[in-house]
């Protein structure tokens, strides 16, 4: 579908000054952004000073992307009368697989996504971010979810005995 | 960037309790209780977890086992927490329902407890000869929006709440029941909002049907 030339532009800015041209469309994917443009209509540029140009560029091509999908899916449907259940389920998993390939990403860059898709309202974002974190703890020993994360144990050997003691059965092996 | 990852390498226990419990919301309820001991940040966090999935599997079908777990899950956890999604799953071990009959007494408590807590989604899976004594309290629940039931092989001699009222319910799944059934006239009545009703192995033959809110058979 092309993109009318009159639709509006907004200009994101990161915590560390870099400016993001996007289309209204996109903007309002983050739910936060959506409320400030029907709070305010005429405002076109957005400071974000909690996201770094880094982080805000991943989230604007998440949401690029799912904004396409969606409006392919739409397009779809326009020319057929209906969308073709086959053809629905295969773009919904190229997506899957899209969103698969975007979270290969290092822990650092998936806790900044988690935060950024929070403060921003992206519900899909947060939704994949979170499941990506539960997914690199899942079946993992505590010192092994400790060295993925890079969490540091300020337990002492005694309080963490302690802690063991006190709930026995959370750490029972099943047989 | 990378002196930002030098300053803090440890960005997931500096997230904020809301979103870490949502992290924790998506793993089974024994390695959430064993993120206690991660760091001090972690010691109490597994205790707010909302979400609650209780699979007999983890701990290979050992009954006594998961029943000490779940009980002593459910009294250390933080009280003011709800439990907004609670899953039992006590199935798949063939020939060996017998020994899941402990099991189903203390189920009634944890519904309870469930229901207490401003249950949303309730699933139960459960297999096995006997009988199973549901709460009065699941059927009038007031928080409840969806409730599976897959109850293989029960006797339902004692499932007839006199009472059902379930203003939120929505989603109605059921599998091997058949009160429901013989009842469904009662149970649409106190389920005002019930949209999507699905039902399978529950002795279903021919029936009518006329109810304006359900949308999805």
């Amino acid at each position: 579908m092309a993109r009318s030339s009159t639709e509006n532009m907004i200009t994101l800015m990161s915590s560390d000054g870099e400016e993001f041209m996007v289309t209204e469309k996109v903007a309002r994917e983050c739910t936060t952004i959506r409320n400030m443009l029907e709070d305010d209509c005429v405002i076109t540029n957005i400071p974000l000073p909690n996201v770094t140009s880094d982080i805000l560029s991943m989230v604007i091509e998440y949401c690029m992307e799912h904004v396409a999908a969606a409006e392919k899916a739409a397009a779809e449907t326009a020319e057929k009368g209906s969308s073709s259940a086959p053809a629905a389920a295969k773009a919904n998993k190229d997506l899957e697989e899209w969103d698969k390939a975007f979270m290969n990403v290092d822990v650092y860059t998936l806790c900044d996504l988690i935060l950024a898709a929070n403060y921003l309202n992206v519900s899909g974002l947060l939704d994949l971010t979170i499941q990506t974190a539960a997914n690199l703890i899942k079946g993992k020993s505590p010192e092994q979810i400790r060295k993925t994360f890079h969490i540091q144990n300020d337990l002492s050997l005694e309080e963490e005995e302690k802690i063991r003691s006190q709930t026995p059965w959370a750490f029972e092996k099943s047989e | 960037m990378e002196r930002m990852k030098n300053e803090n390498p440890d960005r997931l226990s500096s997230l904020s309790d809301d979103l870490i419990v949502s992290i924790l919301s998506h793993l089974p309820v024994k390695e959430v209780a064993q993120t206690c001991i991660l760091s001090k940040r972690w010691q109490n966090l597994w205790s707010m977890v909302p979400s609650l999935c209780f699979d007999i599997h983890k701990w290979d079908g050992n009954c006594e086992k998961f029943m000490d777990f779940a009980g002593k899950f459910l009294l250390k956890r933080d009280e003011a927490t709800e439990t907004r999604i609670f899953r039992i799953f006590c199935q798949g071990f063939k020939h060996a329902t017998d020994k899941f009959l402990p099991v189903y007494s203390k189920a009634s408590k944890w519904i309870t407890y469930a229901v207490k807590h401003n249950v949303k989604i309730l699933e139960l899976s459960f297999c096995g000869a006997c009988t199973l004594n549901f709460p009065d309290c699941l059927f009038t629940c007031k928080t409840l929006e969806a409730l599976k039931l897959d109850l293989m092989t029960f006797n339902f001699s004692n499932l007839k709440p006199s009472t059902i009222h379930l203003p939120r319910l929505r989603n109605l799944n059921l599998d091997h029941i058949d009160f429901f059934y013989d009842n469904l006239e009662k149970v649409l009545l106190g389920c005002p909002n019930l949209q999507d009703l699905s039902m399978e192995n529950c002795g279903l033959k021919m029936f009518e049907f006329s109810c304006h809110s359900v949308k999805r058979l």
